[in-house]
């Protein structure tokens, strides 16, 4: 038997990582389920072949960091990038389209949580995991299909722009609430503390645009860099310790910088590094998953697919059609949001080491992952056949 | 022509240049400094792919499109690169170099001078071949260090 070398390891499971995106991406797919399989594939409960195990790595640890850094820099990339003004600016159909897709999505996630069973805050977890569309997945569709160019792709990014608020919201108030203990002042205590860590953050992220601005405006570029990050991994891994999601730390430090004038010069130099951790990220996913879980979770992950697709489909039917978009172009908007992805995973992640139940800790993380693997597949391929969708939708349907 | 601004959070910005006599190009910036271009014949068609550019390639021929891409000769061009400047050098009936080929003159290996170009009569003969012939009353344009000049000088016995 090998020994493997943490350099080793780090060599194959980057090569494979690299041969399985390659893959995927040759038959039209996203990255993102690729990774994860191959986390699984490689993990504690790798398959065997001719009695020989494909397991690699017992645990995630020595790619932890890594991992933990995709984190931070995947939801740094989502503040970063949010372009408010855009949303203010058009305010009135993004506020028709927005409502019509969280009306819908959010409160079918919620109540499907509680079909399931969960308790209220694990349905509330629930919702938000099967209610924000993948960012990623759909740009790069978007672009792929060469919708990127027409009138449905500022309708799709916006709506994913206001699920992301919402999500990175709602998920920062369900990461406070949900502390251990069953002595009230303690609570009190750790909700406090947490909430006047965002408010704080929050104030930052609002009038220290100036400051940041002048801190970073150094001509070195990795200075540049090391600031930059050094910055995201402080704020996010002071959130931990107050009991705030390292993620929604990050993505409050990434709105700060899309405030300045370092955006573009930090999109340059930094997505490459969100890139290579984000993969990272995907592939520790996969390592934590047990398949038995998988297995086990598989007919919610079924019944859960079916049903906020479907939702999906028709809330972002309406809100295509509530931006102003005619029917051809609102089913794209349909099929565009369907897919999960990044910020499921991340929000997995964290019940993983924060959950306090065994649903939160095991159930849900395992639920999410299969639904991200099923609907980022399903939704590509939804995206991929829209204009078919759309010509045999009934007709009464386009002048609704 | 009215030219409009969309951001793409998650990708980039989008421009879509309207044209009176119809049609839209589209081009879309990504994020990484990438260009893709569209072109649709109305604002409710499909956009059609043309091209994709790289930055830099964007930058050239955004020059092209702004007329500034062929520069007209400066009266600074001699001194365009620092360590080697460019020099007009008149040959006239009594250089040595006078009637023979640019390679039968050995002036690139025995100076260290290159010649870009000679002005002959009112024309350029640019990035000539080794087998081109020097005449009398030709102008070389020549580029090269000041070593090399000095070189150049005794070379031509001035």
């Amino acid at each position: 038997m090998v020994e493997f070398t943490v350099l080793l390891t780090a060599g194959v499971v980057l090569s494979a990582l690299a041969v399985a995106g390659a893959l995927s991406l040759r038959i039209g797919q996203s990255v993102i389920p690729a990774y994860i399989l191959v986390g699984i594939l490689v993990g504690p409960a790798a398959p065997s072949i001719a009695g020989v195990s494909l397991t690699l790595l017992e645990g995630p640890e020595t790619m932890r960091l890594l991992a933990d850094l995709g984190v931070v820099l995947l939801l740094f990339f989502v503040g970063l990038e949010l372009s408010l003004d855009q949303l203010f600016a058009n305010r009135v159909r993004f506020l028709r389209a927005g409502a019509a897709d969280v009306g819908i999505s959010l409160p079918l996630g919620f109540v499907l949580g509680l079909a399931f069973g969960f308790t209220w805050l694990e349905a509330a977890f629930l919702a938000l995991v099967v209610f924000n569309s993948s960012t990623v997945i759909i740009a790069k569709s978007l672009v792929d299909l060469g919708w990127i160019a027409d009138r449905e792709s500022q309708a799709i990014l916006g709506v994913v722009v206001i699920e992301d608020v919402l999500t990175a919201l709602g998920f920062a108030v369900l990461s406070v609430l949900l502390v251990g203990g069953n002595d009230v002042s303690t609570v009190v205590g750790s909700v406090g503390r947490s909430f006047a860590f965002l408010l704080a953050l929050l104030a930052a992220a609002y009038y220290g645009a100036s400051l940041l601005d002048r801190t970073f405006d150094v001509d070195s570029t990795e200075l540049f860099v090391l600031g930059v990050l050094g910055v995201g991994a402080l704020v996010s891994g002071a959130g931990l310790l107050v009991g705030v999601s390292e993620a929604v730390a990050a993505f409050l430090v990434g709105t700060a910088f899309g405030r300045t004038g370092h955006a573009a010069r930090i999109q340059r130099l930094i997505a490459p590094s969100r890139d290579l951790f984000a993969a990272v990220f995907f592939f520790v996913i996969g390592l934590q998953t047990d398949p038995r879980l998988l297995t086990a979770t598989l007919g919610l992950v079924l019944a859960a697919a079916v049903v906020t697709t479907v939702g999906q489909l028709v809330s972002g039917y309406a809100a295509g059609r509530a931006y102003g978009l005619d029917h051809g172009r609102s089913v794209r908007v349909g099929c565009a949001l369907t897919p999960r992805g990044e910020f499921s995973l991340v929000i997995a992640a964290f019940l993983v080491a924060a959950g306090t139940t065994p649903a939160l800790r095991e159930t849900i993380p395992a639920f999410t992952v299969g639904y991200v693997l099923v609907t980022s597949v399903l939704g590509t391929v939804l995206m991929r056949n829209a204009d078919r969708i759309a010509a045999r939708l009934p007709v009464q349907l386009s002048t609704a | 022509m009215k030219i409009s601004e969309t951001e793409l959070p998650g990708v980039g910005r989008r421009y879509t240049a309207s044209f009176p006599g119809g049609g839209q190009f589209v081009v879309v910036i990504h994020n990484d400094g990438r260009r893709r271009t569209y072109w649709r014949g109305s604002a409710d068609d499909d956009s059609e792919p043309l091209f994709e550019l790289t930055e830099p390639q964007a930058e050239r021929l955004a020059e092209v499109f702004d007329g500034s891409y062929f520069t007209p000769v400066s009266e600074d061009l001699e001194d365009a690169f620092d360590d080697a400047p460019i020099r007009w050098i008149d040959i006239d009936g009594n250089s040595p170099v006078a009637g023979a080929s640019i390679r039968e003159t050995r002036l690139r290996s025995e100076t260290g001078v290159s010649i870009l170009a000679i002005r002959r009569d009112d024309r350029t003969v640019s990035n000539p071949d080794p087998d081109t012939e020097i005449r009398t009353g030709d102008t070389l344009v020549v580029v090269g260090t000041e070593e090399a000049y000095d070189e150049l000088d005794r070379v031509l016995g001035r």
